[in-house]
């Protein structure tokens, strides 16, 4: 069949549910219970189909995994296995034997996976590993259709891969805006599934013919990979409770026609097609497939955003690294990953296109933090992010779990380290970095060419290209070795003559020297024009961002100066804002106390208001009679009905930013209260209540430790015994999860948990908190607080 | 509807769902409120979907036989037919009140309850166009004894994840977060009641005689 692929077009079938419900298959019926109820009739279709022409015929197994068939008669193997089985029947009595495939269909799982919902990808890889293991020898072809989300796909994708040596074709469904339901647009999509090698890519169901054109024309445009289009037989209407789609074959046709002669390699149909399409479309499409050239992109995706290195800067943030930030070291040590998160949502919010991951710390397991960190800083950031180690293992963890294609760093050119690296790029799909390094960074720029030049010629051997590869030509510290950084913008020119992206450490440049910021911003300007495309810096550094800003217009990359102009007349707003405007508190606040800042949530300024504080006052006393009283003030006004839940959050939040101020410059003890746990419970994704109580307790100096949401029985347990807190907090939403509340509570009594353990959420109640045999219920956060204060914690 | 008549629409009732009373609400609060309602709106992708189905198959879809769930049959007794509504506000809300919880909470909360508001609102605008003459109020698995678990039976039945994009969890909840699945009894008017629900006893809002929906 692969023979055949992207040379002869060949045709799908059309819809079986169409086809079942036809034939008198009632709403809520399980269709893959049919595969064995009724054999003769899902062969029947399949050879409906064969007789029109197609090429594949899809077997009838769409829901067919075992979450999906809980409730079914039979074992989803089974009727796996039996929907195999009807589908090689009808083969054979139409003499199909020789000419036509079967295509093993597999459909969304059902369930959203971790950290969107609470599946996680190892178990989604399960379940489709089980359904293809069962009858991987007697299928032509896996096929993934109507996804919508890319994460999930990718799952079933290393599930067929690594579980069956068929071919795999993959199709998404997409909305009118172009983007799935997770959000995924076709460039990002195109470039996940060709990174993970899939033999066929394409889009079915949602829409018809006409509505998918711009998609299918991204197919077209941007896929090295043969495309496959199943369109549905147009928009449904519903009449009378039922569903009705608006084209007739003729209509759908002539719909598909624009397309068809740009180099569709496969066709069917999906939703209210029926054998009559695909008869027609055997008759009026080309035999063979028009040829087409796609473009040669280099891109790095997560699952909603492609960054393209398409010549011009994209910056990389550099912020999440240990290297020399004791804080960050510390934090990783704890397992306390929110300074990670915070500093990630900081950097895209101010501007980096691709945020560098490195946790490489001694006595840290590197794999595994990554493994827990790639996820949480996905849930919060959409950027693309850059795997950055020197161990293939913590590399490897990552790119398995990262949701897109990512950017690798790095590999040099050691042959080892190559060797290393290069498969685990060419297995999950990605960008690597290559340092022009051997034992040493080369002086002169010759010999770092000559390495690219080798490191290029090996990622060939694995299947990557030069699109594939971005090249880091070193930066050498200018107080140490000044006669090197001319060689580094040397190596630029020539790397950019060669085609190729590059990226640069650009603060490297000016360890050991004065003034570092000046030497920084003045290399990266020199170095962007000598064509440095990815500069690894900190985007929280203002001046080195408008360095680009800059750049992009002198290089008239920003043509009409718009950007600049959005940028740098925003700053000179912000300041005529904040002094003009009579009525909003911040005007309001120049006179006022720090009580009136924590009061009003003023939580952008209070931290230079309390570093104005502490110029003239002490730090304790700053603490004990400034901000608490101000928190209990806030307290009091809420519960009084006075003020009103964000107000209180938003004042809570103040008081942190405030603390953390005095910390700050006095390296004072503020004796935090404590530790407490929190968490929302096994199976309860929803954690904004959790979140709440949390924050507000840690403005009144409790030290929190929030072990997330959907935690599990023995995660609880476990903590418990880790953190030795003085409290445990429990929080559930849903009446279902309440019961995973209860085990909880009774998994920590029975461990001998002697600690207070209090319950909140929306369905509970001080009876239902007695009936799982909580110590205690709390209403709301100020609830929480006040019970803590009451047991003296 | 622009995006100023639907906040107005809104905002009372996110404001009930806050416990915040709208004559104490100051300026700075108000003015949050329609900024994150703006933000809200830059990642809502409403998607409903209905289905109408017979008495007796509504009892067969949802695997319930009379007399199991008091409730249920209640709402349907006397009707002629049902409608199952679905909708959803996407993905996109979901992904974004995560990133908001981590810079913002005061904010998250207010857009979090926005968000549920004008799911109902918009539901309520859908329900309307369907023209369903007499009625009941919308009710949902969850309300009173009807058991939660029927959600997923009616994703699978209703193909809802392919339609409209809502999943279920493990634990009978729906992905994303502000999606509703609603049956609504056709050939007789019910105005919507708390009297089934479980929070009947103990709900902040009843003591202070409001109500979570409109009246």
């Amino acid at each position: 069949m692969l023979q055949r692929l992207n040379k002869e077009t060949l045709f799908f079938d059309g819809g079986m549910g169409t086809m079942l419900q036809a034939a008198g298959m009632a709403t809520g019926a399980i269709p893959e219970e049919l595969n064995i109820d009724n054999p003769t009739l899902i062969a029947s279709i399949h050879e409906q189909y064969l007789n029109a022409g197609a090429d594949f015929i899809t077997t009838n197994t769409f829901g067919a995994n075992a979450h999906k068939m809980e409730r079914a008669k039979y074992s989803n193997t089974d009727m796996i296995k039996a929907a195999v089985k009807n589908a090689n029947d009808a083969r054979i009595k139409c003499g199909r034997q020789n000419d036509s495939y079967i295509a093993l269909d597999i459909g969304p799982i059902g369930e959203l996976l971790a950290p969107i919902g609470t599946l996680s990808f190892d178990a989604a890889y399960d379940l489709f590993k089980q359904q293809i293991e069962c009858v991987k020898d007697d299928i032509d072809v896996v096929i993934f259709e109507t996804f919508g989300d890319i994460y999930e796909l990718k799952a079933g994708v290393l599930a067929a891969k690594e579980n069956c040596d068929k071919p795999v074709f993959v199709s998404m469904s997409f909305d009118k805006t172009k983007r799935t339901l997770t959000g995924t647009n076709p460039l990002t999509y195109i470039n996940v599934c060709e990174g993970l090698h899939v033999d066929a890519i394409g889009v079915n169901c949602s829409l018809g013919p006409k509505e998918l054109q711009p998609i299918i024309e991204d197919l077209l445009e941007y896929s090295h990979l043969p495309v496959l289009i199943q369109p549905n037989a147009g928009l449904p209407s519903l009449k009378d409770g039922k569903t009705f789609y608006e084209l007739k074959p003729e209509d759908f046709i002539e719909a598909l026609k624009p397309v068809m002669d740009k180099g569709i390699a496969v066709v069917g149909g999906c939703c209210g097609t029926s054998p009559s399409f695909i008869k027609l479309e055997k008759e009026n499409f080309p035999v063979n497939v028009p040829s087409r050239k796609a473009k040669d992109i280099t891109a790095v995706s997560s699952s909603t955003q492609t960054t393209i290195l398409d010549g011009t800067v994209k910056v990389c943030g550099e912020r999440l690294n240990p290297t020399g930030k004791k804080k960050l070291q510390a934090a990783l040590r704890e397992e306390n990953y929110e300074m990670l998160i915070q500093e990630a949502i900081a950097q895209e919010d101010a501007g980096a296109k691709i945020l560098d991951v490195n946790v490489g710390l001694p006595g840290i397991d590197e794999a595994e933090v990554m493994k827990r960190i790639i996820p949480m800083l996905q849930e919060v950031v959409s950027v693309p992010l850059q795997i950055d180690s020197s161990n293939p293992a913590a590399i490897e963890a990552a790119c398995r779990i990262y949701n897109g294609k990512p950017l690798i760093n790095s590999v040099n050119g050691k042959n080892a380290v190559m060797e290393a690296v290069f498969p685990i790029a060419q297995k999950y799909g990605g960008v690597v970095i290559g340092l022009t390094l051997n034992e040493e960074i080369p002086k002169l720029c010759e010999e770092r060419i000559a390495i690219a030049e080798q490191i290029i010629e090996k990622a060939s051997h694995y299947g990557l290209g030069k699109k594939d590869l971005v090249i880091d030509c070193l930066t050498l510290t200018v107080s140490a070795q000044q006669k090197e950084a001319q060689e580094t913008l040397k190596a630029l020119r020539k790397v950019k003559e060669m085609g190729m992206n590059t990226t640069l450490g650009v603060s490297n440049i000016s360890f050991g020297l004065p003034n570092r910021p000046l030497i920084n911003r003045t290399f990266l300007t020199l170095a962007m024009e000598a064509g440095l495309t990815m500069p690894i810096i900190n985007p929280l550094d203002r001046a080195l961002m408008d360095c680009i800003d800059a750049y992009n217009v002198i290089f008239n990359v920003d043509e009409g100066c718009v950007e600049y102009i959005k940028r740098q007349e925003n700053s000179v707003t912000q300041i005529v804002t904040t002094t003009t405007s009579g009525t909003n508190a911040v005007a309001d606040s120049d006179n006022k106390d720090l009580t009136f800042y924590i009061c009003k949530g003023l939580k952008d300024e209070v931290q230079a208001k309390t570093a104005l504080e502490l110029e003239t006052t002490d730090a304790m006393d700053l603490v004990n009679n400034t901000i608490i009283p101000a928190l209990n003030k806030v307290g009091k006004e809420y519960e009084a009905g006075k003020i009103f839940l964000p107000q209180l959050i938003q004042a809570a939040e103040t008081a942190k930013v405030a603390f953390a101020e005095v910390q700050k410059h006095f390296e004072v003890s503020t004796d935090k209260k404590g530790p407490v746990i929190l968490c929302t419970v096994e199976g309860d994704i929803h954690d904004i209540g959790k979140n709440i109580v949390k924050v507000v307790c840690e403005s009144y100096g409790y030290e929190v430790i929030d072990l997330g949401k959907d935690v599990s029985v023995e995660r609880v347990v476990e903590g418990y015994h880790k953190f030795n807190p003085k409290a445990i907090g429990l929080s559930a939403l849903m009446t279902t999860t309440v019961e995973n509340m209860k085990k909880t509570i009774a998994a920590l009594k029975a461990d001998g948990c002697n600690v207070p353990i209090w319950v909140g959420g929306a369905v509970l109640t001080e009876e239902i908190a007695a009936e799982i045999n909580a110590d205690y219920y709390t209403e709301d956060a100020m609830a929480s607080v006040n019970l803590l204060k009451k047991l003296n914690i | 509807m622009n995006t100023t008549e639907l906040f107005n629409q809104v905002f009372p009732v996110a404001s009930r769902y806050m416990r915040m009373d709208a004559d104490k609400i100051d300026e700075s609060l108000h003015n949050k409120c329609v900024g994150i309602f703006d933000e809200l709106m830059e990642f809502v992708v409403f998607k409903a979907y209905n289905l109408h189905v017979s008495i007796e198959d509504i009892y067969n879809l949802t695997g319930l036989k009379p007399g199991d769930s008091e409730d249920f049959d209640f709402y349907l007794k006397d009707c002629k037919d049902s409608v199952i509504i679905a909708s959803t506000l996407g993905i996109g809300v979901d992904n974004h009140a995560k990133k908001m919880q981590r810079t913002d909470l005061s904010g998250a909360v207010i857009y979090d309850s926005m968000a549920s508001a004008l799911l109902e609102q918009l539901t309520d605008n859908y329900e309307f166009d369907l023209n369903l003459g007499p009625h009941t109020f919308r009710f949902a698995p969850g309300y009173g004894d009807i058991p939660l678990e029927i959600n997923e039976l009616i994703i699978d039945a209703l193909s809802l994840t392919k339609r409209i994009g809502i999943n279920k969890t493990a634990d009978h909840l729906m992905l994303p977060q502000k999606s509703m699945i609603t049956i609504c009894g056709i050939g007789k008017s019910m105005a919507p009641t708390c009297g089934h629900c479980v929070r009947f006893n103990s709900c902040s809002l009843r003591k202070g005689n409001q109500r979570c929906y409109s009246v």
